[in-house]
């Protein structure tokens, strides 16, 4: 036998479980009934629960505006309005947000704020053009 | 087959050879339950004319050892709490002593040493029973490249162990 085989026999015997501790917890896991099973079935329902509600998070959080707080007075009948950088922007609604304060004076307390982009149905916000801008909107809207 | 034989047969150079290549006593435990669990799920799919029992079970460990390794990432980022699970690049963990004696400890400590292909051949080696052959199909290198390997690492290993 030569000198390295003689080392791997060496090691080879090397024990690392002397007690038998460790086979008999592994055994007992091993065994156990259906933990394997419905530790899958658990795991298989929980990701497909998490993909879900995260696809659904997220497309209702691109399709709903953000509601923002109003300060007080700063609800004013409104119409469409685009802006860019900050500035009212009346001929091109693309690459800008829209913005639109619900209600008339003093009734409403929300502003809602959609993501840019060219909507066929909010085409008539280039037609129009708000009332002057409010400090307020400056703030909180960015293009 | 009766399986709780074979188990008795081969748990310990199973987890072994886990051990050593992760490094960690209870890393190694948790991994070889995952082996033996799906060993004993897929007993039925165990077919002896490709290969004896041995050959399947260190199969399979080595599949958990190799999956473990790609999530590790992938749990740590999505660890809420302290991500204390290594890759057994380093050290060892603190080995308790009731079933890792000195030798056992030293022997770890200087695979420990060797990288993550070395450590993989060496621990083959030793507890699979597998040849230089059958360790090259598994491991996708060629046989005298294992052999040349081997041979390193088993002089590295002469030499720490020594120490």
């Amino acid at each position: 036998m030569t000198e390295q085989e003689d080392f791997i026999r060496l090691c080879s015997n090397a024990d690392f479980d002397k007690n038998r501790a460790v086979q008999a917890r592994v055994w007992a896991r091993v065994t156990a009934r259906g933990a394997g099973v419905y530790r899958r079935w658990t795991f298989a329902a929980v990701a497909a629960g998490v993909l879900f509600a995260a696809g659904f998070g997220a497309a209702s959080l691109m399709r709903r505006p953000a509601d923002l707080p109003v300060p007080s007075g700063a609800a004013v009948e409104y119409s469409w309005t685009c802006r860019a950088g900050g500035e009212v922007h009346p001929a091109d609604c693309s690459c800008l947000r829209h913005v639109s304060v619900y209600g008339g004076a003093g009734t409403s307390r929300s502003v809602r704020v959609f993501s840019g982009g060219t909507d066929g149905a909010r085409r008539e916000c280039t037609l129009r053009q708000g009332p002057p801008e409010l400090s307020f909107y400056r703030s909180c809207v960015t293009c | 087959m009766d399986f709780s034989t074979v188990y008795q047969e081969l748990f310990k150079p199973v987890f072994a050879y886990v051990l050593l290549r992760v490094n960690d006593c209870a890393l190694a435990e948790d991994l070889c339950a995952l082996t033996w669990r799906k060993a004993y799920e897929k007993r039925n799919l165990f077919n002896p004319e490709k290969g004896n029992f041995r050959q399947w079970i260190f199969t399979i460990a080595r599949n958990e050892i190799n999956m473990h390794r790609r999530l590790y990432y992938v749990r740590r980022f999505l660890s809420l709490t302290g991500f204390e699970e290594g890759l057994g690049e380093t050290e060892p963990a603190a080995l308790d002593p009731e079933f890792c004696g000195g030798e056992e400890a030293n022997l770890l400590r200087a695979v420990s040493r060797l990288n993550g292909r070395e450590r993989d051949l060496v621990a083959l080696k030793f507890y699979s029973g597998l040849n230089n052959r059958e360790i090259a199909r598994q491991t996708g290198l060629s046989e005298s490249n294992v052999g040349t390997i081997l041979h390193r690492c088993l002089r590295k290993l002469r030499e720490e162990m020594k120490v």
